[in-house]
């Protein structure tokens, strides 16, 4: 065997695969910037009257409590003081520490209700229902653990209203979020689904559960995770939005019109990305059937979240995240160039197992091949430094118009540094953390492959 | 490798890193513009918002001239002050817009390639009344994407409320992407005694059209009229159409007691929503006959049947907790009493 043949072929193989990498980045880039303007147009509502005229449609807030009381309980008052006409909140106490049904009973002087909720999705056994004759929009149920979706199912089929929005306890919301989730509902009646970007509260100021000023957080970590936020939700998800393929809701906010939740059979249980394997569902079941929909993407946050400041949580994350990715995308194949699959199944589907799902394979592999190369001689100096100046700039390239995108669209971080701060950043972050994810990524597409029991525990998620 | 694939590998990241500089230049030229625009705004508005609130109260200011700097801004806060106000404040401040020359500005804000620009001036143009923009609103209301057209809406009902309503109406029932919680608040904020003649006629027009979505989009806009004056028009409706989405709406739109018998009939349609709006309809407008009815809807296959049931029982004359409680224990049917005891006990604890 020609072992010089070979390594020439891999090497044009990586050098595709980083090419179409790069094309595939700038066309998702365009799409947002085609996205961007169309929702600020629709964030001028100064020059109109605010739509509080009763017709905006009642919204069931579920919050699946798996938390500490005291965290649930700060979230719950937050929630509670959301600007908007017409909503209820449901807990769903699913399997939290001893003492926090009480704790709730007694914050919110909750009463025991009869219920009559239909059970249109299957879930663990609800104990009982309970109301609050403080707040009369609160409601709680109590029920046997069964982790994040089996909760969020018992609160979809507890919900009374046409609109459904599922919040993690830890998302700090903005007092308007619920009304801007709403807008795409409004504006196009075959909306089914909407979710927001999500942003690093670490360094925010909060106040009273919610969002006071926006600052950057001081540790690396979280700050890496910040622009790696901005390229991820500006970048990666509102990019699909014209073409109607935004490849998930975050599970930390994202409201549904519960009918279409229903239909498609609520969340499933036995995956640990419930979230992007709904929104997966939802795409290929529309798509597959005809039916008319939408699901939107919203460019201004509404939702902000801790991230994980130390390596073990981080990685725990990654890892749960990439195995989530992997059985989404698997459990939903048929999606996959389906003659009636449109942008969904033709363009994110594949981009999503190529640059998501493969890419902790082939870029790791693709660092180890340079290397390996270079070391026994098969690989020039020149090529060598070519290549890792090519991933490196392609990396710095994403996160920096990722930072664009947020200049035209936000402009969140606005105090004195901030910008030089997150240039820094999107610099930095491509020497060793990127590297570091993608091993983590690359384990957890690992143990998704032997289906490995390893139960990975349920962290921060965006 | 060959060196055809390092040059490319080169190239590429060349590129790349050009490209790095040119939008980190984009997003330095953008922030310094906005924070450029940040203060702008804050200077005006700490200058103008108190004359402008001095003017609406008093109109005696004297006011100094309108720097060209300032003029975009003021024309928003200015359209922004208007909004809230009525009567004699409203022409004062016209005035107030007239003596600064922000009426020329807007004009020229009119012509702007700006979207932002042309909706502030839409806006402000709206509020002075300006009668010859009439026709180029009336083409932007039918032509225009949904905020520009709903803007000229507004703007043109302003200016000439009767043709505004009339063009409003027509194009509403038409447009689907003119979100009806917009339309409402827009028409809200007419008279009632002007709405509802057109709004009747729109609807029985869309109806000798065959247009049952049109039909059924404007009875949404129910709210916005006085109930009697549109009462001949949803009766029309309900006599005339079969369309399921129409009658769900005309049975929200029932307002009197004597189209009772419309809701009683609708009870039992084939479709889940339709008796939905049905069982809504007997809670506002039913009495002690309708107990039966809503009763046997308890156990309708459909739960939100049997949960407008119950609480259109609760909501009829006489009734009361332990008249309900005793429905509750003559009903066979489990889900008919789970529903029941849950609506009455939702109720005491609101």
């Amino acid at each position: 065997m020609n072992w010089q043949a070979v390594a020439d072929a891999v090497a044009w193989f990586y050098l595709g695969y980083f090419a179409i990498l790069g094309v595939a980045s700038f066309l998702l880039h365009a799409c947002s910037l085609i996205e961007v303007p169309r929702q600020l147009e629709l964030g001028l509502p100064e020059l109109l009257p605010r739509p509080h005229s009763g017709y905006e449609p009642p919204v069931s807030v579920i919050v699946p409590a798996n938390a500490g009381r005291s965290r649930v309980i700060a979230s719950i008052h937050a929630l509670l003081r959301l600007e908007y006409p017409e909503f209820e909140v449901i807990v769903v106490n699913d399997g939290t520490s001893a003492g926090t049904l009480e704790a709730l009973i007694r914050e919110f002087s909750l009463v025991r209700f009869p219920g009559a909720d239909r059970r249109q999705i299957e879930t663990r056994h609800v104990h009982g229902a309970y109301r609050s004759s403080s707040y009369p929009n609160l409601r709680v149920l109590d029920k046997d653990s069964g982790g994040k979706a089996d909760a969020s199912n018992a609160g979809i089929n507890a919900a009374r209203y046409p609109l459904v929005c599922i919040v993690e306890p830890d998302s700090i919301l903005e007092r308007t979020s619920l009304r801007r989730a709403v807008m795409p509902f409004l504006s196009e009646r075959n909306t089914i689904a909407a979710g927001s970007c999500v942003r690093v509260a670490d360094g925010c100021e909060v106040r009273n559960g919610f969002i006071e000023e926006i600052g950057l957080p001081a540790k690396i970590l979280p700050m890496a995770q910040v622009v790696e936020y901005l390229r991820s939700f500006l970048f990666g998800r509102l990019g699909w939005a014209p073409m109607n393929s935004v490849p998930i809701v975050s599970g930390s906010f994202g409201v549904f019109r519960k009918e279409s939740i229903v239909a498609a059979g609520g969340y499933r249980q036995d995956t640990p990305g419930e979230d992007m394997e709904l929104v997966t569902r939802l795409h290929r079941l529309n798509r597959l059937s005809e039916r008319p929909y939408r699901i939107a993407f919203l460019v201004s946050p509404v939702c902000w979240k801790s991230a994980p400041a130390s390596p073990g949580v981080l990685r725990d994350q990654r890892i749960r995240w990439q195995r989530g990715l992997a059985e989404s995308l698997v459990r939903n194949r048929e999606l996959l160039f389906h003659r009636r699959g449109g942008a969904a199944g033709w363009l994110m589907f594949p981009f999503m197992v190529m640059f998501e799902l493969l890419s902790p394979l082939i870029e790791l592999s693709g660092y180890l091949f340079m290397i390996a190369g270079f070391a026994l001689g098969f690989v020039s100096a020149a090529a060598f430094w070519s290549f890792l100046l090519l991933v490196v700039s392609l990396g710095v390239l994403l996160s920096i118009s990722a930072l664009l995108l947020e200049e035209i669209s936000c402009h969140n971080y606005r105090r004195p540094g901030n910008l030089f701060a997150l240039v820094s950043m999107a610099i930095v972050e491509n020497f060793g953390y990127h590297q570091l994810v993608l091993w983590w990524r690359l384990q957890g597409l690992f143990q998704w492959a032997t289906r490995s029991a390893a139960r990975v525990p349920r962290i921060t998620d965006a | 490798m060959s060196d055809l694939r390092v040059a490319i590998a080169m190239w590429g990241a060349y590129a790349a890193l050009a490209t790095t500089l040119v939008l980190l230049a984009a997003v330095l030229a953008m922030r310094v513009r906005f924070l450029h625009r940040l203060t702008r705004e804050r200077d005006a508005a700490t200058f103008w918002i108190p004359l402008i609130a001095r003017c609406a109260e008093t109109g005696s200011t004297t006011l100094p001239p309108l720097p060209k700097k300032d003029a975009d801004d003021f024309v928003l806060l200015w359209c922004r002050a208007m909004d809230p106000l009525q009567g004699e404040a409203q022409d004062r401040l016209r005035d107030m817009a007239r003596h600064l020359g922000a009426d020329k500005h807007a004009r020229r804000m009119f012509e702007s390639r700006s979207l932002r620009r042309r909706l502030v001036a839409t806006a402000a143009l709206g509020h002075l009344g300006a009668q010859d923009l009439a026709a180029t609103l009336q083409t932007e209301i039918a032509s225009s994407p949904p905020m520009p057209s709903l803007v000229a809406a507004r703007a043109l009902i302003r200016i000439n409320p009767a043709a505004g309503v009339r063009t409003a109406l027509s194009v509403a029932a038409r447009r689907e992407d003119w979100p009806v919680p917009s339309v409402t608040t827009m028409f809200k904020e007419c008279p009632a005694e002007l709405i509802a003649p057109a709004l009747a006629s729109a609807i029985r027009l869309a109806i000798s059209r065959g247009d049952d979505h049109g039909v059924a989009r404007l009875l949404r806009l129910h709210v916005t009229a006085d109930a009697p004056a549109i009462r001949d028009a949803v009766r029309d409706v309900l006599a005339a159409c079969s369309d399921t989405e129409v009658l769900a709406a005309a049975l929200s739109a029932l307002s009197h007691p004597g189209d009772i018998a419309h809701a009683r009939r609708l009870l039992a349609h084939p479709e889940w929503f339709v008796r939905v709006a049905a069982a809504r309809a007997l809670g506002r407008l039913g009495d002690e006959n309708d107990v039966a009815r809503l009763t046997t809807a308890l156990r309708d296959s459909s739960w939100w049947v049997r949960r407008r049931a119950a609480q259109a029982l609760l909501l009829l004359p006489g009734m009361d907790a332990s008249k309900l409680a005793d429905i509750a224990s003559l009903q066979t049917d489990r889900y008919a009493a789970d529903m029941l005891r849950h609506t009455v006990a939702e109720r005491c604890v609101t």
